[in-house]
Formats: C-alpha cells, structure tokens, sequence
C-alpha cells in the first residue's frame, strides 16, 4: 500500500476533504486541477489579479515578510499597481524588458507583479553574477531598463563596458538622486489599474525571463508566460493544500522559479502568507521557522542535507510545520530527515523552468520525485528514453525513432510538446531561437513528433514512481545549482598560461551531485595564484572549480572530443592519480594540494568542499 | 446498488455539474470517448473515494490506469471484493 489513508475511510465520519489532517492523494489532484483548470476561462486574469482579490477579502492578512519589509495584502496590491504605473510612466512598452537585479525581500515580487501586470517583462538576474556572466544575462535580455539594489551598484558598473547597450539604471534602497525608483514610486498610485492602463495583457504573454543553464551551454533566458505563472501557483497551492492560515518558509534564491515564483505564488494563491529570507542558515533556519510560526517550508535537496548535518536544535522540533515542499530530497536522508525534524508530510516534485510537465511525489514516497496520477495517465505527456552515456545523446532504431526505456531502466525524461489538450505540455522556449530547437527532439515515437529535452537521467519504478538519477552529459549539479561545464571550460581556457583544459564533475561521497574539476594543461606563464583571482572574477561562486589536475596532455577521441568520462571515473584519487591535483580550501579561499591525509578527510566529510 | 451501477450514476451526475455529453457507457467505451476531462475525472475519484471509501488508483502497486468503462468498474470491483 501506497499511502495510509486508503481503505480506512469511514465515509460517514471523516470530513470529505479532510481525512487523519491531510487530503488523501486523490483530493490533492483534485483540488489542485480545479485550480488550474480555471485559468484558461479568463485569459485577462493575471497572477496579480489573484492578489487584489484576497486584498478585498483580507486586507490586513500578512502577504509577504521579510526583515526588510512587511506586506499585507493590501500593501502588496497597492505596491504592485505603483510598480504598473511606473512602468507605464517610464515608457517601458508591452514586451519591452526590464532587469531586477535585487535581493530577495517583499517589494522584489511586488516589482514584477507590477511591471508584468501592464505587459512588461522582467528578467530575473541572479545577484551572485559578476563582470561577463553578469553582462551576458543582461545582454540576453536586451533590456532598457535595469531596477538595480543599491548595495549592488559597484558589481553592476564593472559589468557596464560589457554591455551591448545602456540601459537606464534605477536604484532600489537610495531616495538621494533622480534615478531613485523609491522615489518614482512614492510619486505614483496605488489603486486599482484602469482597463486602458492594462493594455490588454493576457496569460498567453510573456511575463518573466528566468535563467537557466540546461544542457546546452551558457545561461539561457527561458521564456515565461502569465498562463504558467498562474499553473505553477495553482497546481502547488492545490497539492500542498494551502489555505490562509498557512505560513511558508522561503529561503530559496527568488531569481529562480521555485524560491520566486512556485513558493511564493502558491502561498499568494490561498491567500496565505511567504516569510522570505535572503539566505539559507543551516544555524538559524529552525529557530526562524518557529520565530515566524511556518506551517510550511519550501526546500531543495541540498539544504535537507546540511540541516542533518547539523548539530542539534532546541527549535528543531518545537514547530507548527506540516509540510515540506521542495525538489531534490534524496532516498538515502529522507526518512532521517522527516523523523530527526518530525516533519509531518513531505511533498517532493520534479519540474524544470522552461520544463513542459513535472511530477509530483503526493503519496510521500521516501526517495522518488514523483508518479503519474492515475487519473491523468490516459494523457500525460512524459516518457523516458534510452540514451548514450558517452555521447549523451538518445540512441535510435534503424527507423529512426527513440526507443522507450524497460521499468527499472534508466534513461533521459523528456515531455510531448503540445497545448494540454492534445495530450502534451507547452514548451515556451528561450529568447534564442537556435537554443529552443537544441532542447526538442523529433521524430520520438512518430515521424513528426516533438519532445522536450529535460537533460535528467530518470528512472521508473514498477509502481509508477519516478526517481532522479543523474544529469544527462556534460552539465551537473552543485550547491544547488546547475553547472555547464562549457561554460566553466570558456573561463578556465582564457586564463593566462592554460594550453588546454577539460571540464567535468567528480562524485563526493556524502555530497550531492558533483565537483567541478579542472583538467589543465598549462606551461611557464601559469600561475594559480592568478587564476584563482580570474576565476572568482567571471564565475558564480558554485561554478568555481573545486578542484584542479595538472596534467601533461589530454586524450580525445578520433572525433577530438575529451574523454572527460575516463577522467571523471579518475576523479580525485590521490592514490590513482599521479597528477598533480588540488582542491579549494573553504577556509582561506586559495587551491591546495591533495595529499594522502585530505584525500582521506574529503572521503570522511571531516574536510568540506 | 452495485459498484458499477453506484459509478454510472456518480459519471452522470458530473457530467450534468460539468456539462458534458455523455455516450451510452457499455463496458467496452475507451475512458477518453466519454467526454470527460482531468477536472471530471478527478471529480469522479474522489467522489467513489466518499462514496466507497476506496482509490483503488493511488494504492495500486501497478501503475496501469484503466482505459475502458469496463476496466474501470473493475478496478473498484477488485478491492471490494
């Protein structure tokens, strides 16, 4: 048996949507589903309309809290239709973008509620990114304006001769000078927008830039809608039964779409409310939970991990929670997790930013990521199929078409691109045309057909579940966050003395997902000193490499690609390897060798990377 | 009243609520031939889950839904029996 509920019911006792505190899975997808299914009627209604409606019937309900603001709903509403009227003020037109370059915190959802409700697009940029990756995401976007968090004004300006054109800049948190949109908003209004202000936005336009780094190479701006704003909202406040009472935890980067969009918008949905905070402290994460009376807390697998590594709390079980809502919580701490922290229920998805299905684990599942509903499965538009490990790429039949992976077998997921009433999911691509044909592969079961690419190694069980094994090639996962190793490659090559080098992540025991390692071939003008300098300079702290090899030449294959595989299997062996390897030291920041002891202290956990 | 009969009906009132046309349900009719969508077919679930106390669905240990009238009826059959 798959869940505790089913068989014990006594129709005439348990409430129907209620049984033992928590809907059976059936009622998830149901509630989850009317939600959903409303969304299509009335294309004029937008994720920021769901928020003037709860503002009506609960004003002074807590909407979003953070340390640095506080809104209720009508503070929030009011705040989005400034943020819509400065918009419009600033000549900012329906489809032109605008870049959010901020720290989470209330007014950064209040920002691109606003902007997005009169048909602007806001492009969500990381606030880790610097000089050329910062550029880049910028560029990408092709953006007039950037909203820029004052703190980060120095950050952004060395970024500046990168970029394709100057935006106009407004800063957030200065009322001193004119470009001061604290000030701009202080001089707009907060009521309701008038039918010609809204400039007939619908579901199907584009609202968000969120950035990914897929499979395919450097970061990619997928191309949100309203229509799957509003999904991601209603299917995540359906199944994780949210109702005003309700209080989420979001610690979560809000640049990506489950700490900004998901977690936030399923709260917002029931009219619930988002404590936001800016970091994950694996020190201080309980006692906020309790501090803020959380009901819920949205988590990636990563951030499981360290709270169990961590020493005791007295907070850690004196909470209020009843679920758990993330992706990402491995088999081998879910039941650790859950006991140590006497978590109630767990719901564990599966889903990709510019993904066209996802999957939910309603039944609570230790270990898998999700299943296909039963009642949905008639017309659910997800499959695995058998790929190549070494080339990455799924292996066909002499006719052509994809084979579809045995129970138990592991191969690439991918989703049958349509309109959701043809039995598939909407695939919105990135703004770069060439990279949306790179993630849709055809002629899969049919000549003429088309798929979704989600670059994931999966797995089904043969009762239904679905489990995470890998990604697919070159890109893995680190901190959280997923790496491309060309993009990795592009930094490393450029640095001064480095004649070669090859890109590719090693497994940590303990860890999740992989460390990035460096192969380099470099001669008299390296120095690693220097490159750790550049490096830091042009990469995201979790695309740093972890570690270094030095070797004398790399092999390729007779088709001159890496054999990146041999070494990955290598990995960081000291015994192994005769190279010359080094990690990055956390403590003082610089590359040191491996040797016998820390090669025994990595294995051990004792040395955190 | 007999499960199947106890599922004809429930099927009929839905399709009322939800304005579909249904055809006449012999058991050989493919579930996506009776106009029902997601949305009626999760109705339908959770209301034999009410009704019969029962999903024979999520507590299957196959992953197979049914995909005719008559399949249907008889995943509920199975566990009642």
């Amino acid at each position: 048996m798959q869940t505790m509920n089913a068989g014990v019911i006594n129709p005439s006792t348990d409430s129907p949507l209620r049984l033992g505190g928590r809907p059976s899975p059936a009622k998830s997808w149901l509630k989850a589903i009317e939600l959903t299914s409303r969304i299509e009627a009335d294309p004029r209604r937008l994720f920021a309309d769901l928020v003037e409606d709860w503002a009506k019937r609960q004003p002074d309900r807590p909407a979003l809290i953070a340390e640095a603001e506080t809104f209720s709903y009508r503070a929030l509403a009011e705040r989005i239709n400034r943020y819509a009227r400065w918009a419009l003020s600033a000549g900012i037109e329906a489809g032109d973008t605008v870049c959010l370059v901020m720290p989470s915190r209330p007014d950064y959802l209040a920002a691109w509620l606003g902007i997005t409700k009169v048909g602007g697009v806001v492009a969500l940029i990381n606030t880790r990114l610097v000089g050329l990756s910062l550029a880049h995401c910028v560029n990408v976007a092709d953006a007039g304006h950037v909203i820029l968090a004052n703190d980060l004004a120095d950050v952004f300006e060395a970024a500046l001769p990168h970029l394709n054109r100057a935006p106009k800049i407004w800063t957030h948190g200065s009322h001193g000078n004119e470009a001061s949109i604290d000030a701009a908003l202080d001089r707009t209004d907060g009521s309701p927008l008038s039918p010609a202000e809204r400039r007939g936005v619908t579901i199907n336009d584009r609202a968000l830039l969120i950035y990914t780094s897929g499979t395919t190479g450097a970061p990619k701006a997928a191309s949100i809608s309203h229509r799957r704003i509003l999904n991601w909202g209603g299917w995540f406040a359906g199944l994780t039964d949210a109702s005003p009472e309700d209080r989420l935890y979001d610690c979560l980067p809000v640049h990506h779409s489950v700490g900004g969009i998901v977690a936030p918008c399923s709260m917002l949905n029931a009219g619930a409310s988002v404590v936001l905070s800016d970091k994950f402290s694996a020190s201080t994460f309980w006692q906020d939970i309790v501090r803020q009376d959380c009901t819920l807390f949205q988590y990636i697998g990563e951030l499981c991990r360290y709270l169990l590594k961590a020493p005791p709390s007295e907070y850690e079980s004196r909470h209020r929670l009843r679920l758990a809502c993330g992706n990402g919580l491995r088999g081998d701490i879910w039941e650790a997790f859950q006991a140590r922290f006497a978590i109630p229920r767990i719901l564990e998805f599966y889903a990709a930013t510019e993904g066209n299905f996802s999957l939910y684990n309603v039944e609570g599942k230790p270990g898998a990521i999700g299943r296909i509903p039963p009642l949905l499965a008639h017309r659910f538009p997800a499959a695995i199929v058998r790929v190549d490990m070494d080339s990455g790429k799924p292996v066909r039949t002499e006719d052509g078409l994809c084979i579809p992976c045995a129970c138990g077998e592991v191969g690439e997921a991918i989703g049958r691109i349509g309109t959701g009433d043809d039995g598939g999911g909407r695939f919105e691509g990135y703004t770069d045309a060439g990279e949306t044909e790179k993630k849709i592969l055809r002629d899969v079961l049919a000549k003429g057909d088309a798929w979704f690419r989600t670059g994931d190694l999966l797995r089904l069980d043969e009762a239904g579940f679905f489990h995470f094994v890998d990604r697919v090639g070159d890109t893995f996962r680190w901190k959280g966050e997923n790496v491309a190793t060309s993009e990795v490659h592009e930094a490393v090559a450029d640095c001064p003395g480095v004649v070669e080098a090859a890109i590719y992540g090693v497994a940590i025991p303990g860890a999740d997902g992989r460390a990035g390692m460096a192969a380099v071939v470099v001669d008299d003008a390296f120095d690693l000193a220097e490159f750790r300098k550049r490096l830091w300079r042009r990469l995201p702290a979790y695309a740093w490499p972890v570690m270094v090899r030095f070797c004398t030449a790399l092999d390729t294959t007779n088709t001159f690609k890496q054999k990146k595989q041999q070494l990955a299997r290598e990995g960081f062996d000291s015994r192994l390897v005769t190279d010359p390897l080094f990690y990055l030291d956390a403590k003082s920041g610089g590359y040191r060798p491996i040797d016998a002891d820390s090669y025994k202290r990595i294995l051990n956990g004792s040395l955190r990377l | 009243m007999s499960v199947a009969l106890r599922i004809v009906s429930v099927m009929q009132q839905i399709a009322k609520d939800q304005q579909i046309t249904l055809p006449p349900l012999s058991d050989d009719v493919l579930l996506h031939e009776t106009g029902f969508d997601s949305l009626a077919f999760a109705i339908l679930v959770v209301r034999l889950e009410d009704d019969l106390g029962i999903d024979p669905f999520t507590i299957s240990e196959d992953a197979d839904f049914p995909l005719t009238m008559g399949d249907f009826i008889k995943a509920y059959e199975n566990v009642l029996a």
